[in-house]
């Protein structure tokens, strides 16, 4: 989707850095699997980030394996995949196709694409009604907003932090379905105002719509930014999680700021 | 309910770590995929996610409007107590909501109350709801209207720190990891093998 969730490589210890490599070479592998090799150009590192945390939380049990894949065929590497890995996946193909959506209908590209993936979607809403509603109505929501030239950042970044909380939602009756909401909605608001910030000067070039003001300094950015993911780290803190919780922290409260600071250029 | 630590098997001064280690074993130990559908092991797992919830949730727990603002959080538990009576009817439902943790649900049943009818107790609720759907932006404009309703409120002020203080202990935490602004890796990660090819 994005791809702004994740680590910062330089605090990791070398196994975490394995694990966190193999988390992602799972899910590049099952959307390779349910999807095709095309597939892969969907992955992002924001459902690597869902994947773990919904893994670690259920302490799911994980299938590990070595593999030489298309992109990288010379070398073999770990990969793990749990029953979340298809879930990251999943939700992978929905965001991402209506991105590509938007993209079709901002400057025209990639209609054969959209198409393609367009046939995606029955089976998706078929499997995950809630998610996926949310997902399209959210979407077309913010899509009206962007018409309409809204100029409230706050309440468009959290429009799509709407959405992203109900992607965290796997099981809507699960005792921890609030904290994961949170956690959803606070990175949402966190990704949109990053993506607005890192696009702002493209943005204003090409006359696309912006949500954030001409004149707004890196520091009042910033002070928007910090309070998204404290509430999205606020609500992390209150889930029992242990396996992967110095990787998901070092993603929470460090690898989310790296685009920022090359987006302020 | 008992003491929410030997519910999880922990003496009281264990630390987050543990009671989350401990809530986890338990869930396990209890979920309907192990223990069967039957009512005794639901009936413990209600205790063991109330626990768990009194442990790590204490310091944001609700308050009801009662003299005590611990504790009133027991949902399925009928922790709410002597003060439903005082509460307006119409915020009754809004409160139901919250108690049962289904907080969309109680922004919109606060939605349904009239402006002019929006004291700052309900300020407050919608401020709290808000706050347990990642809408913090929105729970501070609301808090802080609840506190001019009625400033001298220790509860709406409380609340309001509370939620500031998630801010200053987010950025505290991060200068542990280096800050904000070093050791990035300016495109890709190196040792990543996918992420310059997508």
């Amino acid at each position: 989707m994005f791809g702004y969730v994740l680590a910062n490589a330089s605090s990791l210890s070398k196994e975490e850095k394995e694990t966190y490599k193999a988390h992602y070479c799972g899910l590049c592998r099952t959307l390779r699997e349910r999807y095709g090799t095309k597939a892969i150009m969907a992955l992002s590192y924001d459902m690597v980030f869902l994947e773990m945390v919904l893994s670690d939380l259920s302490d799911a049990e994980e299938t590990k394996g070595t593999e030489r894949c298309v992109p990288h065929p010379v070398k073999e590497h770990g990969f793990v995949t749990t029953r979340f890995t298809s879930y990251a996946a999943d939700m992978q193909m929905l965001l991402g196709y209506y991105s590509l959506l938007d993209k079709v209908r901002d400057d025209g590209k990639g209609k054969s694409e959209e198409k393609r993936m367009r046939l995606l979607l029955p089976a998706l809403e078929n499997r995950y009604p809630r998610v996926s509603q949310a997902v399209r109505k959210g979407l077309e929501e913010l899509t009206d907003k962007e018409k309409e030239n809204e100029r409230d950042a706050q309440l468009m970044s959290l429009l799509f932090g709407r959405i992203l909380g109900e992607v965290f939602v796997f099981d809507d009756e699960s005792f921890f379905r609030d904290d994961l909401r949170s956690l959803g909605c606070g990175l949402g608001r966190f990704i949109y105002l990053l993506d607005a910030w890192c696009d702002r000067v493209k943005d204003r070039r090409s006359g696309a719509y912006n949500p954030l003001p001409e004149d707004i300094t890196e520091n009042e950015v910033k002070e928007m930014l910090v309070d998204a993911a404290a509430a999205a780290s606020a609500a992390f803190e209150r889930l029992p999680l242990d396996q992967h919780v110095f990787i998901l922290r070092n993603i929470l409260y460090s690898g989310i700021w790296s685009k920022f600071k090359e987006g302020g250029k | 309910m008992s003491d929410p630590y030997s519910v999880l098997g922990l003496r009281p001064d264990a630390t987050d770590e543990e009671v989350k280690k401990a809530y986890k074993a338990l869930a396990k130990k209890y979920h309907p995929d192990v223990a069967g559908n039957s009512p005794e092991a639901a009936r413990k797992m209600q205790e063991i996610n109330a626990a768990y919830d009194q442990i790590i949730n204490h310091k944001e727990s609700f308050s009801t409007g009662s003299s005590s603002s611990y504790g009133g959080y027991g949902y399925g538990y009928g922790g709410y107590g002597s003060s439903r009576e005082e509460e307006p009817l119409e915020l009754r439902a809004a409160v139901a909501y919250i108690n049962a943790r289904r907080y969309m649900e109680a922004i919109n049943a606060l939605r349904s109350v009239p402006e002019e009818r929006r004291t700052g107790r309900w300020y407050y609720l919608s401020a709290y709801a808000k706050a347990h759907t990642g809408d913090t932006v929105g729970a501070e404009r609301d808090i802080s209207i609840a506190i001019q309703k009625e400033p001298g409120n220790i509860t709406y002020l409380s609340f309001r720190d509370r939620l500031l203080g998630r801010r200053s202990a987010y950025q505290d935490y991060s200068q542990s990891f280096g800050g904000f602004s070093t050791g990035f890796f300016p495109c890709c990660f190196p040792f990543f093998p996918c992420c310059c090819i997508i």
